[in-house]
């Protein structure tokens, strides 16, 4: 347990928010250990997107996402003295909705894959409604494919090429070497490789083009 | 050669992603245009990983989230201190 110093009073009474200078993820942690809401809310406005982007690419359905977002936050909320610093926040949050979203997972077993997905291609300026309905249902295969990896390959893809998080990051999140977490990436690169080719097979379908 | 294609072939889908070393990138680009095998495992792989790059989620937060977050955390502090253990 993190011992709060004499500075424990001013961070229960400071406000956070946007505009801020005095953010960052540890101060708003501590503020958030001595009872601080609005260090919450700031650190909610930080994370809950990417939480959840994380959370639904694990996952594939909103309303799980959604949840495991909300639990990390109160877990968060509730542990907030407990971060010893030995790690980013980042890794620590990151490392907590992961847990979360591997306990639902389990819970749940199957994924829910919308068929209908929540995943598109951005649409460019200027893109004909064919080729951007073409690229959508592409992006669809795609994502169906992402949610058939293993969930440890899984994981690294996101975290790394989504999330955006460091391999030493990833390795704090998961809890394995550096070099695992390549490994995992790599594997989940050549595996979806073979997946999409065997959708793209199996639905008669070539290059990227109608 | 066949370590030298073993190597290079553990490094396919990192160096498709953009993810290697200036070293590891070498030891891949040295091999693939001699070794036709590695050379369609990387086409497939690069096709994937350029489509991994436009992909965006749409789904998005509920727009009350962190309304209803905070006001289920003030009632726990304030059901804390009215019931202290």
């Amino acid at each position: 347990m993190q011992t709060l110093g004499p500075e424990s009073k001013d961070l229960k009474n400071t406000c956070f928010d946007k505009t801020s200078s005095t953010n960052n993820d540890k101060t708003l942690l501590k503020a958030i250990a001595c009872g601080n809401d609005s260090a919450l809310a700031e650190l909610m406005n930080l994370y809950k997107g990417h939480l959840f982007r994380f959370a639904y690419r694990f996952l594939g359905c909103p309303h799980d996402a959604e949840e495991v977002a909300w639990d990390t936050f109160i877990v968060v909320w509730q542990h907030a003295s407990d971060f010893k610093g030995d790690t980013s926040v980042k890794a620590w949050i990151y490392g907590i909705c992961r847990n979360l979203a591997i306990s639902k997972a389990r819970r749940k077993r199957k994924y829910v894959i919308n068929p209908v997905s929540d995943t598109i291609f951005d649409p460019s300026p200027g893109t004909n409604p064919e080729h951007q309905a073409w690229k959508n249902y592409r992006a669809d295969i795609l994502v169906v494919c992402i949610r058939q990896l293993p969930p440890a390959a899984r994981e690294a893809l996101i975290l790394k090429h989504y999330q955006g998080l460091t391999y030493e990051e990833i390795a704090r999140v998961c809890n394995c070497p550096v070099g695992t977490v390549r490994s995992r990436l790599n594997y989940a690169m050549v595996r979806l490789a073979k997946l999409v080719a065997a959708m793209d097979a199996d639905n008669c379908l070539g290059e990227d083009e109608p | 050669m066949k370590a030298e294609h073993n190597a290079a072939k553990r490094l396919l889908g990192l160096y498709a992603l953009g993810e290697l070393t200036p070293e590891e990138a070498k030891l891949v680009e040295n091999h693939v245009p001699y070794c036709p095998s590695c050379q369609g495992e990387l086409r497939e792989l690069v096709r994937v990983a350029r489509k991994l790059h436009g992909l965006e989620v749409q789904a998005q937060l509920s727009q009350d989230f962190q309304e209803r977050l905070l006001n289920k955390v003030r009632k726990i502090q304030q059901k804390s201190h009215q019931d202290p253990k």
